[in-house]
């Protein structure tokens, strides 16, 4: 077991020792990269369960008067609209589209907001709200330190965390959020996640965490539940089609080349970006994500080179083999795009492997 | 989990000495590094191989890595059963997850491959 003592550790760190995790370093921190091993933790996923600890993710507080329009002017998602209880995926961007951050905001009311960030990114955001001249009623605080996160995911999580919290019953619908007492201290649950799949994420405080742990772990046993790390998180979420900041989105990747735009409120003329934003989407050269898939024996892997008809396009920026698929499947950014079905080619090791260019997400879960 | 009965190579591979050939596979230590394995590449029964080339190639979730011939000589069979089941190489890495069978032609080569110990001492599990 290799933990290098420079990273940090998350209140779940112990626990997850106990647990076999074999540790990976991520983001400056240590965090569990596989227990039983990714496969067979990505299919508890997608049959029963699994339970995450993500609690290296950054939590920033806005609050006070004119939160709610200061964040405006600093992403591009409309959390005017949004009623409190929601919690709304978004981008910042700078001024040249290229994305500071991919994120959810939870929208506690008007004057109340949390934003829940990418661990190595806590800090370019925390300075870019301070360089948007917030007024001096808001407060911006970086609370990251306050809070440990287990994400519960998988068809069984809803069964599971009812049995967890009886007798009080759960009633969030996707995309919202509830805050409630458990053994004595505060916790916010949403109907949130990054695997393709129907479930929870809680927050915490940090000293409450194993016991949370433990306590859903026990709960999951009739369900199949199994702990799961962040290689079964980064499998599920390529399955799903979903970005992951360094790789679909950078500072040189705009959301509108990973073609997110449905995250983007035109209607709001003032966010960060959008004039550049505007652009890139008007314009037919503007490299975009792709979704592809390949055999078994030729798995995308980062950085690989994409041809098409001969001629070099771009590159992959995330790639993995799907248990669900069976396949290789990978993301690439791409100018010219191929059209959804175009056989393409893709650079391995010297050789051309054949691939072809297929919708996103990869997988869907029935609803 | 490191057999003293076989020979190692600094890359991970286990080489079984059977007079004038050699099985070759990956040790326990290198499957749990690779993880799970979705993929072999075999070289073809008949090719000559050179020490040190990569004769293999194994696709894992995580990543692709090579395996090296351990020694000079001709591939005289390989493992088919890894085609359909891949994961034999994380299920049984010294038995059914074998990968090929290499006629040896340099006796002397075997001597430069290190000892279960040595590779325990590599792999920091004395």
């Amino acid at each position: 077991m290799e933990t290098n003592n420079c990273f940090k550790k998350t209140p779940l760190f112990k626990i997850c020792e106990k647990y076999n995790a074999r540790f990976t370093s991520f983001a400056g921190w240590s965090l569990p990269l596989q227990f039983s091993g990714i496969i067979q933790e990505a299919k508890a996923v997608r049959n029963n369960a699994g339970l995450f600890d993500v609690s290296h993710m950054g939590e920033i507080e806005v609050a006070g008067p004119g939160a709610c329009d200061f964040l405006s002017k600093m992403v591009t998602n409309n959390i005017r609209k949004a009623r409190p209880g929601r919690a709304i995926y978004t981008f910042m961007c700078f001024p040249d589209g290229g994305t500071i951050d991919d994120f959810l905001i939870y929208k506690h009311s008007d004057e109340h907001f949390f934003l829940v960030v990418n661990a190595v990114n806590t800090v370019n955001i925390l300075d870019y709200l301070k360089k948007g001249f917030p007024e001096p009623t808001i407060k911006i605080a970086d609370r990251s330190q306050d809070f440990a996160l287990l994400a519960l995911q998988g068809p069984a999580a809803n069964s599971i965390m009812e049995k967890v919290l009886e007798p009080n019953t759960l009633s969030i619908k996707p995309f919202r959020f509830q805050t409630l007492t458990w053994k004595g201290q505060e916790m916010v649950i949403s109907r949130t996640g990054y695997t393709g799949e129907d479930g929870f994420e809680i927050y915490l405080p940090p000293t409450n965490a194993e016991h949370l742990w433990e306590t859903l772990m026990e709960a999951g046993q009739n369900w199949g539940l199994l702990p799961a790390g962040l290689g079964a998180r980064d499998l599920l979420r390529q399955e799903a089609g979903l970005p992951l900041y360094g790789q679909e989105l950078s500072s040189q990747i705009s959301p509108v080349q990973a073609g997110l735009d449905k995250f983007i409120d035109w209607e709001n003329p003032e966010f960060s970006g959008r004039t550049s934003l505007l652009a890139e989407q008007a314009n037919p050269l503007t490299p975009k994500r792709i979704g592809l898939v390949t055999g078994r024996g030729a798995i995308p892997r980062i950085d690989y080179q994409v041809y098409w008809e001969g001629k070099l396009i771009g590159k992959i920026t995330s790639g993995t083999f799907s248990p669900v698929l069976q396949k290789g499947i990978g993301m690439a950014l791409v100018n010219p795009v191929p059209p959804i079905g175009s056989e393409i080619s893709i650079l391995i090791r010297g050789e051309h492997h054949t691939a072809e260019v297929t919708p996103l997400p990869f997988y869907q879960r029935k609803r | 989990m490191v057999p003293s009965n076989l020979r190692y190579t600094e890359d991970h591979e286990w080489v079984r000495v059977e007079k004038d050939r050699v099985i070759v596979g990956i040790t326990e230590y290198a499957q749990e590094e690779l993880g799970d394995v979705v993929y072999v590449d075999l070289p073809a029964a008949g090719e000559k191989v050179k020490a040190k080339e990569a004769i293999a190639s194994i696709e894992s979730v995580k990543a692709v890595s090579d395996i090296f011939a351990p020694i000079t000589g001709e591939v005289l069979e390989v493992n088919d059963d890894l085609q359909h089941s891949p994961e034999l190489i994380n299920q049984d890495p010294y038995e059914k997850g074998w990968i090929a069978e290499i006629e040896v032609t340099d006796p002397d080569e075997l001597e430069k491959l290190i000892s279960a110990k040595e590779y325990q001492k590599l792999i920091g599990e004395e």
